[in-house]
């Protein structure tokens, strides 16, 4: 049954033979004038990272819009963004793979990469929020003489816990799938530079039947760690705010919905992505609409889903009688922050709407304006949990308003910037589709006359 | 490394100093209060000042203003060393080449010398100038931004005699202010806070009433159990209509009373106040004190009041121990410059006051000064008035050089250098002497020895003869250096009423909508180097909770009128000057007024005091030899900038959350649980602590508490915290450990005021232990929540976690910036760590003073007590609204108190089991029928509405 199921979303144009040079050959030529400009653009935006991250490091946490009450704002809201990016990752490796939904193979590999890029600049947001960044390793269980050890009840160092381990298993998960390719490219390369490095990325692939039993039996097994992680991540980093006792934080509904937000705004920015990696690099026929179609309707599931929770939040507050929760509620939409939460509602919940009609979600421009609006949407998500929950809080004298500093926003596009630079240097050194899986996944030449007939 | 000089360890220790243990030495306070104090030094430098608890003004308190002196001592910008101005350029001279100077001028200038001082009291400080006057036939005059000389004046038309009366606050249970502000800013305001705080104390049922008839939102106003909102002046009427109402009660005495009535229905009070405060009043005659503004006809009712309430010779004290805490007068100071322009005077003398600042332009000191041939300045800084002196010779602060004060009369104190100079510098009596003697003058000038041994001889010749239980001479003046005081008041006698005319007091000025000006004093910054601190500076006002500047107080009405919001720059004109300052909307204000406060807008005071808001000294009028403050027509005009107000405060009101409770008095009575709310029975899923030894708890009263932030101050000093400069504040990161929340109830245009200092809360259950990364912050043993500086990395999660947000955070480096500027890290207190960028710090509950005063209980081999230490706040807290010990010891003060049933904890519905309990507000007021905070409570708390523009 999976044989023909597959077919579909790959287009029928593709030989077998044709597969490795399609996919090696962006690694191969000179990187085009568009490729540079992009690249330098990035790079560009992550020395504003860098720069910033120079200030903070000398002058402290005080260049940024902080302050009491709100001792978080960009920083997490930043953090939360690019951990809730890596997850679309892991669940199209781990989740579909063990469903056996087949259509992941074309976008897996990069959808891993963009895991990897997010966990790695999500990282730098709480290693660098700290206030002494230079003994942030503290949050480490680290044994040492000191007597000093960290404290297992604070959501914080499950978070590191979490996320290092997300880290770990995604790279070693993208790491394992990428070996066969590996060794393909090693294989085709031209220059010994080139043999060499794929070489020894290859780790000595050979494409026995024993090294493919071993791959298939580690790739079973890394996708199912992955598949606890991607509700467990998100889940923790959920726990943050929700063992916390702030009213907007406070709430059992966080977990869920963090992931759902996560898993939403992780397809979103795949599609971001594809769309442009599918046309730059003429991949079309192996990413094919249909795989896009297929995402977007992941995208209006998990924007109905948030939609559910938003909703959910304000009747228990509601109904909870809690005079300061009720009060973030009535806050969220009528205070100072509102605009925030407009934006959140209007881009998370209405906008992916449009996504019930077929036309719309196989519209290769409208797709790829709503997933920029679904991530503008969930990053506005984490900046509402964070600020607007923190800027109201107990005592009416603390209340105070958050505006954030030209360093805010710096950072942030030093995020952005590293994201983009490492993807587009993995676009350019890895196999951005899986060879290995993709040759799998073609016809058998067996079938190839019976497919004529259904057609 | 060792520096390759000749270096000497240190093995004969210096007498008396021992590595780490504090010494406390005795004082008197050097500014025109003259409170006793406490100068705790540690390694031969003073680093915090503390009431001295046997002095009868301070009672071991010390207001915010008078701790923060220490930081004046340290002061990097007063003149380090003798200046002479030279074609208008400062040039360094020597002390020698300065005194044979000034010597040969004053010789040639003898009979045409003036003395220009601010208010001095003590007997040698007022002899050497008598004395150096005497010698060279000079003239002495006083004069300080504030006079009083209004009250001095009523009083000798009152009684005769020019005696300026002593308050007995401790002995009132009803006071009645007219415009007047005792605990802001009264010229013995410590001692009157501490006198009025020990009947806020509700014992057997009873507390003290405050009553204010005023215009604007003083400290005292806004502690008021009841108040009267009127227009300035008005208040004369309403103590006018009180004392016709008083003579019909039968008050002794026959006394002319202007007609004022129907008084209510102009002033819009409600029918029957007048007759029912009379009757209140009437009730504590001989037990109460009425208090008038700073204008004749304010302190003439006030007087006349006093008189027919038997007050007089009992709490108020004319002839007994009368103040001797004002001496400034107006009229002198126009008489010197008379003679000035005259050209009578060649030779000014200045020192301890600053005419140059707190004279309005146009009483022209500047262009008087310039009349005189030689102008001599012996103040710590080039200031206002420094700066017209061609020899600016430094004096010392009163931390390093010798003095004595009284006070009251009959009560001395000698001041004790406790430090040497840290500057090229010497007292200016010091100088006065040394001038004399190089001028070879007699009298003064055949003086041998310095102020030093002037100050012993006028004792012994003067204080030491009056003691007549006194033993020989030394040890006579060793007692009084080490108890700080000599007491010789004598009990005070009514003294005759001279029942002054009081038919040409000020009529009723109702100016329909123009506007009117009030100029008032700051509790916090007077005209000295005191604008030029920091700390004081960047303290909020106690009832606008705005730093680093003074503003124009508009009631809302006023200011929605104007179109004028907070942080809007305006320029204030009146009596032909023009000043700008910041809006500030005071819910509570008259509508109409604009009240703006002095001791801002200094030209020349310091790198931190310049140019920092508005000298409302110029908008004043001289009038009748007084300050005309009050009343004049003022206009107002938009610059159009817009700078956001430095206001700690975020919002306030508490929107029906159970953050305060309040009462009205007479509610209490009947319900000692009135004002509470309903609280649910609290289940923690935590196991609870267990204390097996002591628990440390605090309670805060909330009804003594009149928000005076001379616990800020002590929490700063004690805790070396930081000043973070009004761009920080700005930005709400003020690192004040202690605060206090200022709430306002009821309606917006009338409210009520509620004072809550909030700290640490030492949670039980603490939100910010559970989620810290790095466990640097811990629950003690002993209850106490403690923050670990070297283990914090600085997530402030923390800070998040923390409902009450009493965690502050060093956004920059803040203390280094602080405290670099020398001498000023001479203050900091080595018991406590000093905090780097990027770490958490709190309350500790003076963690240091606890390990002390168990160290003294260990020593004596006995449990802890409660007169084994206090913290920092709670020592200095003038009406001591916070009481701190073991709630593990039963017969601690503040396990009695925990079960008061004023007793509450502020949000406790979130569980935190906070270690500090808050006691009711009280209000010794009629319980009003729609009084929102009574009755209706045990439903749970109010709705509450998101509410705009409340917000700043």
């Amino acid at each position: 049954m999976s044989a023909p199921a597959t077919e579909q979303f790959l287009s029928r144009d593709i030989r077998l033979g044709h597969v490795t040079k399609d996919i090696v050959a962006p690694t191969e030529r000179m990187p085009s004038i568009a490729w540079w400009i992009a690249f330098l653009t990035a790079s560009g935006m992550v020395g504003i990272g860098v720069v910033v991250i120079y200030i903070l490091l000398t002058r402290g946490q005080g260049i940024f819009g902080l302050s009491h009450p709100y001792g978080w704002a960009f920083d997490i809201t930043n953090f939360v963004f690019w951990i809730g990016i890596g997850h679309a990752g892991t669940l199209i490796s781990a989740i579909l793979f063990l469903l056996r939904q087949k259509w992941r193979t074309a976008i897996n590999r990069s959808a891993e990469a963009m895991t990897i890029f997010a966990v790695m600049t999500a990282g730098i947001f709480p290693l660098l929020h700290t206030g002494r960044q230079w003994v942030a390793y503290w949050l480490v269980p680290l044994p040492n003489d000191r007597l000093l050890w960290v404290n297992f009840r604070s959501p914080l160092l499950w978070d590191v816990f979490a996320v290092s381990t997300y880290f770990t298993i995604s790279l070693l998960f993208w790491y394992t799938g990428l070996v066969p390719d590996f060794a393909t490219m090693r294989d085709k390369a031209k220059n010994f530079l080139r043999k060499k490095i794929y070489g020894a990325l290859s780790l000595g692939w050979t494409g026995s039947m024993r090294d493919w039993n071993h791959y298939e039996k580690a790739y079973l097994l890394f996708a199912g760690m992955s598949t606890a992680l991607v509700l467990s991540v998100h889940t923790v980093v959920s726990y943050d705010f929700a063992t916390s006792i702030i009213p907007g934080w406070h709430t059992t509904i966080f977990p869920p919905y963090f992931v759902a937000g996560a898993i939403f705004s992780g397809f979103a920015m795949v599609v971001t992505l594809l769309v442009f990696m599918r046309k730059a690099f003429s991949l079309e026929h192996y990413i094919t609409i249909r795989h896009l179609e297929l995402m977007n309707k992941i995208i209006l599931l998990t924007g109905m889903l948030v939609g559910y929770a938003y909703l959910t939040e304000f009747f228990i507050a509601w109904y909870s009688e809690n005079p300061f929760e009720r009060y973030v509620f009535m806050n969220r939409l009528t205070g100072p922050f509102s605009w925030a939460f407009y934006i959140m509602f209007f881009c998370n919940v209405a906008v992916p709407q449009v996504f019930w009609f077929k036309k719309m979600r196989t519209s290769i421009p409208i797709m790829f304006v709503i997933s920029i609006l679904v991530n503008i949407g969930m990053w506005f998500e984490r900046f509402n949990i964070i600020v607007s929950s923190l800027h109201r809080d107990f005592l009416p004298t603390n209340w105070d308003n958050f505006s954030p500093t030209i360093y805010d926003f710096g950072w942030t596009i030093g995020a952005f910037g590293l994201f983009l630079t490492l993807f587009l240097l993995f676009v350019r050194v890895f196999p951005t589709v899986s060879i290995a899986e993709i040759k799998h996944s073609l016809p058998k030449p067996a079938d190839t006359s019976k497919e004529g007939t259904h057609a | 490394m060792r520096p390759a000089q000749k270096i000497i360890p240190y093995i004969n220790q210096p007498e008396e100093i021992m590595l780490g243990v504090p010494n406390y030495y005795a004082s008197a306070a050097g500014g025109s209060q003259g409170n006793g104090v406490l100068i705790k030094t540690r390694e031969g430098r003073p680093i915090k000042l503390e009431g001295n608890p046997q002095h009868p003004l301070s009672k071991g308190k010390l207001d915010a203003r008078g701790q923060y002196e220490i930081f004046n001592l340290y002061d990097p910008d007063r003149l380090t060393g003798p200046l002479k101005m030279v074609g208008g350029q400062p040039s360094v001279l020597s002390w020698g080449t300065a005194d044979t100077e000034i010597a040969e001028k004053l010789k040639a200038a003898r009979g045409r010398i003036a003395v220009l001082t601010g208010t001095v009291h003590g007997p040698a400080r007022n002899k050497v100038i008598a004395d150096f006057c005497q010698s060279f036939e000079a003239f002495h005059y006083s004069y300080d931004g504030w006079t009083h000389h209004a009250a001095r004046k009523a009083q000798e038309m009152s009684y005769g005699g020019t005696s300026l009366p002593s308050y007995h606050f401790d002995k009132a249970e009803y006071i009645l202010c007219l415009e007047a502000d005792p605990l802001g800013t009264g010229y013995s305001s410590l001692e009157w806070m501490a006198g009025f705080g020990q009947n806020r104390h509700v014992k057997n049922n009873k507390m003290s009433k405050l009553v204010s008839a005023d215009c604007g939102t003083t400290v005292t106003a806004s502690n008021a159990d009841e108040r009267f909102r009127m227009k300035p002046g008005m208040s004369v009427q309403f103590g006018l209509a009180i004392a016709d109402a008083l003579q019909g009660r039968g008050a002794p005495g026959k006394h002319f009373i202007p007609r004022v009535s129907p008084f209510e229905s102009e002033a819009g009070l409600k029918p029957g106040s007048i007759d029912r405060i009379a009757t209140e009043l009437w009730a504590a005659r001989g037990k109460s004190i009425v208090m008038g503004g700073d204008t004749l006809d304010h302190q003439l009712v006030a007087c006349l009041l006093n008189e027919m309430l038997g007050n007089e010779g009992v709490t108020v004290d004319g002839n007994g121990a009368p103040s001797n805490q004002a001496y400034g007068s107006v009229v002198g100071m126009q008489d010197l410059m008379n003679r000035l322009n005259n050209g009578q005077i060649d030779v000014v003398i200045t020192f301890g006051t600053n005419p140059a600042y707190s004279l309005p332009e146009s009483a022209g000191v500047a262009a008087a000064f310039g009349k005189a041939s030689t102008v001599i300045h012996l103040g710590d800084r080039a200031d206002e008035t420094g700066r017209l002196a061609m020899y600016l010779l430094p004096g010392q602060h009163w931390l390093e050089s010798w003095g004595d004060a009284e006070p009251q009369v009959g009560l001395y104190s000698v001041i004790q250098p406790s430090v040497m100079p840290l500057w090229d510098s010497r007292a200016a009596e010091e100088s006065l002497i040394k001038f004399a003697q190089v001028a070879g003058v007699s009298g003064l000038g055949t003086f041998v020895g310095g102020w030093h041994e002037y100050v012993m001889e006028t004792w012994r010749t003067n204080v030491y003869k009056s003691d007549v239980f006194a033993a020989d001479f030394t040890s006579f003046w060793n007692s009084a250096l080490r108890d700080g005081f000599v007491d010789l008041r004598v009990a005070p006698t009514p003294r005759t009423y001279l029942s002054p005319d009081l038919a040409n007091l000020s009529t009723l000025r109702n100016s329909g909508g123009d506007l009117q000006l009030v100029v008032v004093p700051s509790p916090h910054v007077t005209e000295d180097g005191n604008a030029n601190n920091a700390w004081l500076l960047e303290l909020p006002h106690p009832v606008g909770r705005v730093s680093w500047t003074n503003y124009a107080n508009l009631a809302p009405k006023t200011a929605s009128k104007l179109g004028l919001r907070d942080g809007d720059y305006i320029k204030v004109t009146a009596n032909g000057a023009t000043i700008e300052v910041p809006v500030h909307v005071q819910p509570g204000d008259v509508e109409d007024v604009v009240t703006i406060e002095t001791g801002w807008g200094r030209k020349h005071v310091g790198r931190v005091g310049d140019n920092v808001g508005g000298n409302a000294f110029a908008l004043c009028a001289i009038e009748n030899g007084m300050l005309r403050t009050m009343g004049d027509p003022v206009s107002i005009e938009k610059t159009g900038r817009w700078e956001e107000l430095p206001d700690v405060q975020g919002h306030n009101y508490t929107e029906g959350r159970p953050i305060v409770a309040e009462a009205a008095f007479e509610e209490y009575l009947k319900n000692p649980e009135a004002g509470k709310w309903h609280e649910h029975e609290l289940v923690s899923l935590w196991p609870e602590h267990e204390y097996k030894g002591n628990k440390w708890g605090m309670v805060i009263d909330q009804t003594a508490c009149i928000g005076c932030n001379a616990c800020m101050a002590a929490c700063s000093v004690e805790n070396n915290i930081p000043v973070v400069g009004v761009g920080q504040i700005r930005l709400g990161r003020e690192m004040h450990w202690i605060r206090i929340d200022r709430y306002y109830s009821g309606d917006e245009h009338e409210p009520e005021f509620t004072y809550q200092p909030m700290l640490c809360q030492h949670c039980d259950n603490a939100p910010c232990e559970t989620v810290c990364p790095v466990v640097a912050t811990v629950h003690s043993e002993e209850g106490l929540n403690m923050q670990i500086y070297n283990r914090c990395v600085g997530t402030r999660y923390c800070s998040n976690n923390c409902p009450y947000k009493v965690r502050r955070f060093n956004w920059h480096e803040y203390t280094f910036a602080a405290y670099e500027p020398h001498p000023l890290q001479l203050v900091l207190n080595p018991e406590v760590t000093v905090r780097e960028k990027g770490i958490m710090e709190k309350c500790t509950f003076c963690q240091q003073r606890i390990r002390e005063g168990k160290e003294k209980a260990k020593e004596m081999n006995r449990p802890i007590t409660d007169a084994d230490f206090k913290t920092a706040c709670q020592q200095t807290c003038p009406t001591d609204a916070i009481s701190f010990g073991n709630t593990n010891n039963p017969d601690s003060q503040v396990s009695q108190m925990k079960k008061d049933p004023r007793a509450y904890n502020v949000i406790a519905e979130v569980n935190t089991r906070p270690a500090v309990t808050y006691f009711t507000k009280l209000r010794n007021r009629p319980t009003r029928d729609t009084d929102p905070y009574l009755g209706g409570h045990d439903a749970g708390v109010g709705e509450m509405q998101p509410k705009e523009g409340g917000h700043h």
